[in-house]
């Protein structure tokens, strides 16, 4: 970070000269006594539906070789917390911005994964090795997804269907019994663009772990066993994707999607206990079955009126079976639910472009229906219809060096009636690769069905009664996206601060001796910076760093929303030849203290976690190459996790595994 | 903002420079804000006692991890007395007691010596021994009577043996007296005893002891328990024999009168009696089967909060003859679960209600009277004299706390109740408001039996920590046990002479001095801010009092 501050600051003069006179680098009979200092700006990534959010993409591609996984990748991006309740296969969900895991939207190629009953989505059940890249909007974004983007809205983007034939197949051996096998194939056949993917996950997931003392009021408390195994934790998980897609003339293309997903995983539940394996959960266990089909067809220039129209159309179905047939303590009972979600989506947006005056516009009119249904053995059935109607302009001014975005989403949900979601953005770009940005918004969020409609068990229950989340947001920052800067490569800088004040915020409470149910708990506010750069230094050295500062209280006490650390530090150095032949990437991610309950009180320690890769593709090695003919890549990789062995917890009672190994052969061809 | 950012840049900075540099051993951190509190390592701390010939040293226990932690409580906040670390008891305790995969679940401490306190744990049934100097288990020579059928203590040793234990077990094989009906009416089934009505059992929930025996209360819920039908089967007293005395301690359930059958569901506590005459007895709480309430979906309102299914009572358990002698039916009271509060005078005893603002309460007077060869009577005036001064129909009610928690759902909890050590004021906390309610008592001259109401005071209410609301978050709240420290405040100690617990979201112990009643509405206030009740930051606590006079129903008859 300080590296990229400093190396922004010195560049910023020669950046600023630079645009007044872009072009190649200065004849060579000028003489000067300092090194010259280039920049060449690019143009950052923005998401087409909300270009002035502030916004990470995540190139897949561009971790070819490392053992990783979707929420590993989404815990690096700035302003991104992701809660882990174990190790790979495992549970995990994210906070964008000191938001709630329901406050964030995440979709599969544009079509939501949240289902109606819960609003959150566990990132484990999305393999990488069928995404072509993650989007991530921090801030917002109800205008475009309606309810839940309170913190944000994570797209990802699947396996592109078409262009030239090609093959992947990957192999992973990893630690604690861990295995995985993908491949994917995409081209072009009879005009036919086309994807399939497929990616089986395996798991003992039997990693012994350490468990906290307690520096308590009173003194130390030790834990009894010292150290468990977990147990009940093998997971399997299969995956698949297709896509086609087809052109018909020059303006119109069909595609289809389908995503399919089947895991069958042991629950070990808490380690709160003491005796056996520390209390886990011997017998829970849950099987999850999930198909999301979207068809999307895109018309450019509809009659002739440079209107361009999008209808997409979606379908997710999901099946939950979970079963403990160890009954619990005091209720004496043993638990099996079995819930489904469907969620029918219809959305239609058209995109045209006027110049009015000394004016550019680019606006967007979409409307948006939606169907949830849950049918489950635990509740009473349950369904609900939202329809929305948005509007948004991209008012380009000064050859779109000023841009003004205004949006407006009404969306009515029923049982809540109708909401009006406005939003303004801004995008200055004063110089070439230089851009000030900002947005303020309204948000919300719907409450889940089980939120509202959890039956009364004695110990629990849904709140019919609970109003929506509502948050009135704001960001600030500048970005730097320059292609040269000095011998810096591929530069890019982002500052951002941002403001979140949220209202009505849902929060499961005891409200009587023995009874816990969501309730809307009052006014909250999130305040934070996020900090991120990269580049790159004679091609042999990349190094990218993030930092996250996040104040987020609860208003009048003060006291600090549990489950979010208030700092967050990532940095990836990745060395290697250009020719990526040989990578070594060094990762290190330090994590601040987490509170875990409402006063703030019981804090989870800070950690810093340490990973490395090295990987070889052998068919970018000249000795080797004719040898593995045929392969663009051949990347074998070695590959250590948590390589300090750090105690790792974002859950008080969910532990994480310790150092970990990992070899990975991929095959590009 | 700028103080933010350069908050911001020190810790970053610091976390840099801590790359690396991780502790050997991390921990998660346990504070407490409330500067009368000492925090506890887990949340629902479920018990404290003082350590008799220890002064000012309280055993406090905790629920998970599962401890007993020795406490000097005259410093403000309260101090650990034992240098630690403290080790989770619960797998220790498991396997002595139950050897199954459930952990004890601690349910309160009763301190019966300087180097003996005992834990009443429920999951893993038993009665644990812990020394309250250092939080260390101890061991006992656990036996069981050799007549006894093999089954009929399960998890103890072997009829006519005896092993190295460091808790009892409190499974018993018990066939109740016909009719032989649980809590919803239904005849009870075969269990442990094939042929026979019969079940173990469970929940175990109070330890008194009273000279050489223990008598332990058991619950007997069957199943569903927190759930909205709980099935309460006939509830049990438990009674062992005891002798501390010898090198080994040893300990065996009574070979006469092992169990005892309490006159209705669910005895919660047991509480040691020595009446005037020197007649030492054991108090029985029995609450009373209760269930929940649903809510109504015809109502705007959320209801939530328990109701009363069978009647509760107070038992009276003769300890020489180990038999009920005497039952004082208080009617659908819902007794609350911690111990009775007895006054120094030993004339009257109060109990709270674990569904509302109420308090109950029984004159001990006519106990040192009953015929110790005859039948149980009922102390309600219909087979013996009437001792009941307050009961479900005609109850002292404490006042509620303006803006404290929703009726609705949380309509009171007398979570504890404590006499203070000079005899005129009882103390009731309240779980749903967080209120601690000093009643003014007045015993002198001697009333009549029973105690006419109007012997009861104008209550006072003070915050001690924030009522069960919504909006309470980030505050500590759900109050837990109640103790008053033995001896004379400002004379025989300085520090606090009460100590509560708190639940949430910390466990906390903490301790305060009480003040003594106003003569006018807010002098408790003012005294309690003197006496440095207020907590601070969080405002509760901060000198608001009520006062109201408690209002009794008068008693039908």
């Amino acid at each position: 970070v300080p590296a990229v501050l400093a190396a922004t600051v010195l560049g910023l003069p020669t950046l600023l000269r630079a645009d007044d006179a872009p072009g190649p680098p200065p004849p060579p009979e000028v003489h000067r006594s300092v090194p010259e200092v280039v920049a060449e700006a690019v143009e950052p990534a923005e998401p087409p539906q909300d270009p002035s959010s502030f916004t990470t993409v995540i190139e897949v591609e561009d971790y070819r070789g490392e053992v990783t996984s979707t929420e590993e990748l989404l815990s690096r991006v700035p302003g991104v917390h992701v809660r882990r309740f174990g190790g790979p296969g495992d549970p995990a969900e994210i906070s964008i911005r000191g938001s709630t895991s329901q406050q964030v939207v995440i979709q599969l190629d544009g079509i939501r994964l949240d289902t109606a009953q819960s609003g959150s989505v566990d990132l484990s059940t999305i393999p990488l090795a069928l995404l072509d890249r993650i989007e991530v909007s921090r801030g917002g974004g109800s205008v475009e997804s309606g309810s839940g983007a309170i913190g944000g809205v994570v797209n990802l983007v699947t396996l592109r269907p078409g262009g030239p034939p090609r093959n992947t197949l990957v192999g992973t051996a990893g630690s604690f019994g861990t295995w995985e096998v993908s491949g994917a194939r995409s081209g072009t056949a009879r005009d036919t663009e086309y994807v399939l993917g497929y990616d089986w996950f395996q798991t003992e997931g039997d990693w012994t772990f350490e468990r906290f003392d307690q520096q308590t009021g009173i003194g130390v408390v030790k834990p009894v066993p010292a150290e468990a195994t977990r147990i009940n934790n093998a997971s399997e998980s299969q995956a698949g994707l297709i896509g086609l897609g087809r052109g018909f003339g020059d303006d119109v293309h069909l595609s289809f999607r389908d995503a399919f997903y089947y895991d069958s995983r042991g629950m070990p539940g808490l380690d709160a206990g003491s005796v056996g394996e520390a209390g886990q959960r011997a017998e829970a266990h849950e099987r999850r079955l999930r198909n999301l089909a979207g068809l999307q067809l895109e018309a450019a220039d509809v009659a002739g009126r440079g209107v361009d129209l999008t209808v997409d159309g979606g379908y997710l179905w999901e099946g939950v079976r979970f079963q403990d047939s160890e009954e619990v303590p005091r209720l004496g009972t043993s638990v099996d639910s079995d819930d489904s979600n469907a969620t029918a989506t219809l959305r239609a947006r058209a995109d045209a472009a006027r110049r009015i005056a000394w004016s550019d516009h680019r606006a967007t009119l979409s409307v948006e229906g939606q169907r949830d249904t849950l049918a489950s053995d635990v509740f009473d059935a349950q369904s609900r219809n939202a329809l929305a109607l948005a509007v948004q302009d991209d008012v380009g001014f000064f050859t779109r060096r000023l841009r003004i975005l205004p949006a407006l989403r009404w969306q009515d949900t029923e049982g809540f009636g109708g909401a009006w979601l406005p939003r303004i953005g801004l995008i200055a770009e004063p110089w070439a690769g230089l851009r000030l940005k900002g947005n303020l918004e309204r948000a919300y969020r719907v409450p889940s069905f089980d939120e509202l409609y959890f039956p009364d068990k004695g110990f629990i229950r849904g709140n019919p009664g609970l109003s929506s989340e509502d948050a009135v947001e704001g960001d600030l920052g500048v970005e730097v996206a320059l292609a040269r800067l000095g011998p810096l490569r591929d530069v890019s800088l982002q500052a951002v601060g941002f403001y979140d004040d949220i209202t009505d915020s849902i929060v499961y409470v005891l409200v009587s001796p023995s009874l816990v149910e969501p309730e809307n708990t009052g006014p909250a506010t999130v305040t934070g910076a996020e900090l991120s750069g990269s580049f790159r230094v004679f091609e042999w050295v990349g190094l990218e760093a993030s930092y996250t500062y996040l104040d987020a209280r609860r208003d009048g006490l003060g006291t600090p929303l549990p489950g979010r650390p208030d700092q967050e530090l990532d940095l990836r150095l990745d060395l290697g030849p250009p020719s990526r032949a040989a990578r070594l990437v060094v990762e290190m991610q330090a994590v601040g203290e987490i509170p875990v309950t409402d006063t703030g009180n019981t804090r989870l320690p800070s950690r810093t976690v340490w990973d490395a890769a090295l990987s070889f593709d052998l068919a970018r090695w000249p000795a080797l190459r004719d040898r593995v003919g045929g392969f663009r890549h051949l990347v074998l990789t070695f590959q250590g996790t948590n390589l300090t062995n750090a105690v790792v917890r974002d859950a008080e009672f969910f532990p994480q595994p310790g150092r970990g190994f990992a070899v990975r052969v991929e095959g590009d061809f | 903002l700028i103080a933010r950012a350069h908050r911001a840049a020190v810790s970053s900075l610091v976390l840099c420079l801590a790359v690396g540099a991780a502790p050997l051993r991390a921990a998660i951190i346990v504070d407490s804000s409330d500067p009368r509190c000492v925090s506890l390592p887990g949340r629902f701390p479920p018990g404290l006692d003082f350590v008799p010939g220890a002064e000012g040293v309280a055993a406090v226990a905790n629920f998970a991890p599962g401890l007993v932690v020795p406490v000097d409580v005259e410093p403000v906040p309260p101090e650990s007395a034992a240098p630690g670390p403290f080790f989770d008891l619960r797998s220790a305790i498991a396997a002595d007691a139950c050897s199954s995969s459930r952990d004890p679940e601690l349910d309160g401490v009763v301190a019966v010596a300087p180097d003996l306190a005992l834990a009443t744990a429920s999951s893993c049934e038993c009665v644990a021994f812990i020394d309250p100097r250092s939080g260390g288990l101890r061991d006992f020579e656990v036996g069981v009577p050799a007549g006894f059928a093999p089954g009929f203590f399960p998890f103890a040793p072997a009829p006519g043996t005896a092993q190295l234990r460091a808790a009892v077990s409190t499974r018993a094989c018990v066939t109740p007296p016909p009719p032989a009906l649980d809590s919803f009416g239904a005849s009870i089934a075969p269990g442990c005893n094939p042929g026979t009505p019969s079940y173990l059992t469970s929940f175990t929930s109070g330890v008194a002891r009273v000279g050489d025996r223990l008598f332990v209360a058991t619950s007997n819920i069957g199943s569903g328990a927190g759930t909205l039908a709980t099935q309460f089967l006939p509830g049990t007293v438990l009674v062992f024999d005891l002798d501390l005395g010898a090198p080994t301690p040893t300990l065996h359930p009574d070979a006469e009168h092992p169990v005892l059958f309490t006159s209705g569901f669910n005895p919660t506590d047991v509480t040691p009696y020595t009446t005037p005459g020197g007649r030492a007895l054991v108090l029985v709480s029995v609450s009373g089967a209760t269930g929940l309430v649903p809510d109504d979906p015809h109502t705007p309102e959320r209801e939530a909060g328990g109701v009363a299914q069978s009647a509760a009572a107070i038992d009276v358990i003769d300890t020489v003859q180990a038999r009920l002698v005497a039952t004082v039916p208080l009617g659908l009271a819902a007794l609350s679960f911690d111990r009775l509060a007895v006054d120094p005078s030993g004339r009257i005893a109060l109990a709270g209600s674990s569904i509302g603002r109420r308090v109950y309460a029984v004159d001990l007077a006519p106990l040192d009277g009953l015929d110790p060869d005859g039948p149980p009577v009922a102390l309600d005036g219909s087979t013996g004299p009437d001792a009941v001064i307050f009961d479900a129909d005609a109850p002292l009610e404490l006042p509620a706390l303006a803006g404290g928690a929703p009726p609705e759902t949380c309509p009171g909890y007398v979570v504890g109740i404590a006499f203070a050590a000079d005899g005129r004021r009882a103390l009731a906390t309240d779980f749903c408001d967080g209120t601690l309610s000093v009643i003014p008592v007045r015993l002198s001259p001697p009333p009549p039996v029973p105690v006419p109401p109007e012997r009861f005071g104008a209550i006072e209410t003070v915050e001690l920590v924030a009522p069960l609301r919504p909006d309470s978050l980030g505050l500590p709240r759900a109050l837990g046990a109640l103790r008053v420290r033995p001896g004379v405040p400002g004379a025989d100690f300085q520090g606090p002479d009460a100590l509560f617990l708190v639940g949430l979201p910390e466990g906390l112990l903490c301790g305060i001095r009480v003040p003594e009643p106003g003569p006018v509405p807010g002098a408790l206030a003012a005294a309690a801010a003197l006496a440095g009740l207020a907590l601070g930051r969080s405002g509760w606590g901060s000198g608001r009092a009520a006062r109201r006079r408690g209002r009794s129903v008068p008693r039908a008859g």
